[in-house]
């Protein structure tokens, strides 16, 4: 009898984790769903023929496949200056943030000096301040610098990031104290400690913020719009406007051309979609 | 080799002193064990030797050199960790040639060496390893192995056993001892365990609030402890404490514990003639304590009392009996046949010429 009673009581429990489980699916899958629609309506939107945009009822499928679209949007404006001048500005900004961020926090972290965790504070509280507050002062800077419409503009502004210096700072704290020890007795300075022990230990922690830096930068129009001129200094981002006009707006190019933008991005997002999930969690924040 | 003088050497955290003014002198080839409960600024002061913390106040001498400013790594010492702090990202190999790499050897030599100190701890089949692929045990060899590699002027050890299971520590107890004796190299030791420091020190210091109790021998410390705090550290179980009345009757003296009284040898009567009708604290060790049933000792008069037995502690090769005067409890450690009964009353011997009396304000020993 009790055997029959327990065999029933756990065939109840599997069915009830059965159905949160489904639940749990049916809401993501919707969610999954609202956020991929965008994404495939700019893929056959970029396949489409001009007229046939906006036709209604909707059409998901093109009729005829235009892949011309593509090399039209390729040749319309200079898509290779500004996929070099995107990839060159985002790999320097990563570079440039996760090394001033890791100096940054290891100073934060590890050495000791008078008002270290007040200036800590006081650097986190940047990130409370909006850009477009500083924006302006930046760009009257950058003239006075006469670095407008230059890489520089583009570059060193943005090299370097509170928030990397807090995740990476919460990272280093981690790092076992004996570590930084041991390192000192067996002969290592101060940088030491931060290139033999502290950076390689860190390679996840790093990782995370060089993938969030580089997407953030690729994706980043404001500032590359403000501080560029010329077509040549111009981002794929900046670039992309070139298909809007005032008043008429060539949605089949300007979506072809979002879809050559997405790809290099897409890949990146594929292989180091540990490292997102990861800062997330590492660091309670969203890039 | 080297020998290792503090002078006068304090160490302040903000407004706390942890270490106060120690005067220590740590031989040539001496295996010097600092030891005490947690807090007492026994790691503090290895720390400070290791160039890890600076000195406050005070002088750290190397041989003849001063090295209060002198980096860690120009020291010439190397020190193992109770968390081994092995680099996680380096193989053993790696660990164990880091710091001759940095110090500029040939790559040749640093082979040499890595073998060499490989082979003497039995770490062949380890040195591609990383240290996340080995045991406990293995990881503390690498330890050593990347501390002797150096070939070091001293060593300094914090607490490295403390993470081993009992059967381990005991094992690497006397391999530490043998590799001392192979190297001929001064060794600090820091540990918290009483047996650590008798079982492997030439030299004991006890600490306690940052300040050295008694440094002496483990068998000076044993048999003639500075003052109660080593009584009662040192050795296991504790020695027992006694708070008595001093008292003189018929030109003898005796100690007055309210229920019972016990007459003092010779040699304690001239020191304890000071402190007649004052209070003081006898002390006195559990093997020093016997049943008179089984003493075999003859002159028993004016030492015997009557106790009962609370508990019996059978451990196999002897028995710990706790008993209770009514007044006070104290443990006797007698031999494994003995047939006492909880809540039997016996009569005790206490053997004084083993015993000791600490004066109950300084603590410190009388006789």
């Amino acid at each position: 009898m009790e055997k029959i009673t327990k065999e029933e009581s756990r065939r109840i429990k599997k069915r009830i984790e059965i159905l949160k489980k489904s639940i749990t699916y049916i809401i993501l899958s919707l969610v999954s769903i609202i956020m991929i629609l965008p994404f495939l309506w700019m893929i056959s939107t970029s396949l489409k023929e001009a007229g046939a945009v906006f036709t209604y009822p909707p059409k998901w499928i093109p009729h005829p496949v235009v892949f011309k679209n593509y090399l039209e949007a390729w040749n319309a404006v200079p898509f290779g200056r500004f996929f070099i001048n995107s990839i060159f500005v985002a790999f320097c900004v990563t570079i440039g943030q996760v090394t001033t961020s890791s100096l940054a926090a290891y100073a934060f972290a590890r050495l000791e000096f008078p008002g270290r965790d007040k200036l800590f504070f006081l650097y986190l509280a940047t990130m409370m301040i909006p850009g477009q507050i500083t924006m302006i002062p930046i760009f009257i800077l950058l003239k006075h610098l006469n670095w407008i419409d230059t890489y520089k503009a583009l570059i060193l502004p943005m090299a370097f990031s509170a928030y990397g210096t807090f995740m990476l700072r919460q990272f280093f704290m981690t790092i076992p104290k004996d570590l930084e020890d041991a390192a000192v007795m067996d002969g290592c300075s101060k940088f030491g400690v931060y290139w033999q022990v502290i950076l390689p230990l860190s390679k996840p922690a790093l990782a995370t913020l060089a993938t969030f830096t580089f997407l953030g930068n690729w994706n980043n129009f404001m500032w590359p719009l403000i501080v560029t001129d010329s077509m040549k200094m111009k981002t794929l981002p900046v670039g992309l406007t070139s298909f809007q006009g005032l008043y008429t707006t060539d949605w089949t190019l300007l979506m072809a051309a979002s879809v050559i933008v997405l790809m290099p991005i897409l890949i990146v997002y594929i292989f180091n979609q540990r490292f997102f999930t990861k800062g997330i969690v590492m660091s309670g924040l969203k890039g | 080799m080297a020998y290792v003088i503090l002078k006068n050497v304090c160490k302040n955290f903000d407004k706390t002193q942890v270490v106060k003014n120690i005067n220590l002198e740590i031989k040539d080839k001496e295996f010097c064990v600092l030891v005490g409960p947690s807090g007492c600024g026994k790691t503090t002061t290895l720390r400070m030797i290791a160039g890890l913390e600076d000195v406050s106040e005070g002088e750290i001498y190397i041989d003849d050199v001063l090295v209060n400013d002198i980096a860690p790594k120009d020291r010439d010492i190397a020190m193992v960790f109770q968390s081994y702090a092995l680099y996680p990202h380096k193989s053993v190999w790696e660990n164990m040639a880091f710091a001759l790499k940095l110090k500029g050897y040939p790559k040749n030599d640093i082979m040499e060496m890595v073998k060499e100190s490989a082979e003497m701890l039995g770490l062949n089949e380890l040195l591609n390893r990383l240290p996340k692929q080995l045991s406990g045990g293995q990881k503390q060899r690498v330890a050593l192995g990347r501390a002797i590699v150096r070939k070091p002027k001293v060593f300094l050890f914090d607490e490295p056993l403390s993470n081993l299971d009992a059967k381990l520590r005991v094992q690497m107890r006397a391999e530490l001892k043998k590799l001392h004796q192979r190297l001929q190299s001064t060794i600090i030791y820091v540990t918290h365990d009483q047996i650590e420091a008798m079982t492997m020190g030439d030299k004991i210091v006890i600490m306690k609030d940052g300040v050295i109790h008694q440094a002496d021998d483990p068998v000076t410390v044993y048999f003639n402890p500075a003052d109660k705090f080593v009584a009662g550290f040192v050795g296991s179980p504790p020695t027992n404490f006694i708070e008595c009345l001093v008292v003189k009757k018929d030109d003898k003296i005796y100690l007055d514990e309210g229920t019972f009284v016990v007459r003092v040898n010779d040699k304690m009567r001239i020191r304890l003639e000071e402190y007649i009708n004052k209070k003081v604290t006898l002390g006195i060790r559990s093997e020093n304590i016997y049943d008179r049933f089984y003493y075999s000792g003859t002159k028993t008069e004016g030492k015997t009392l009557m106790a009962t037995v609370e508990v019996v502690e059978p451990l196999g090769s002897e028995k710990y009996l706790y008993l209770t005067t009514g007044k006070n409890t104290f443990v006797a450690r007698v031999d494994a046949f003995n047939k006492a009964q909880v809540n039997q009353d016996i009569e005790i011997v206490f053997d004084m010429d083993k015993a000791h009396v600490f004066d109950i304000d300084t603590e410190k020993t009388i006789v």
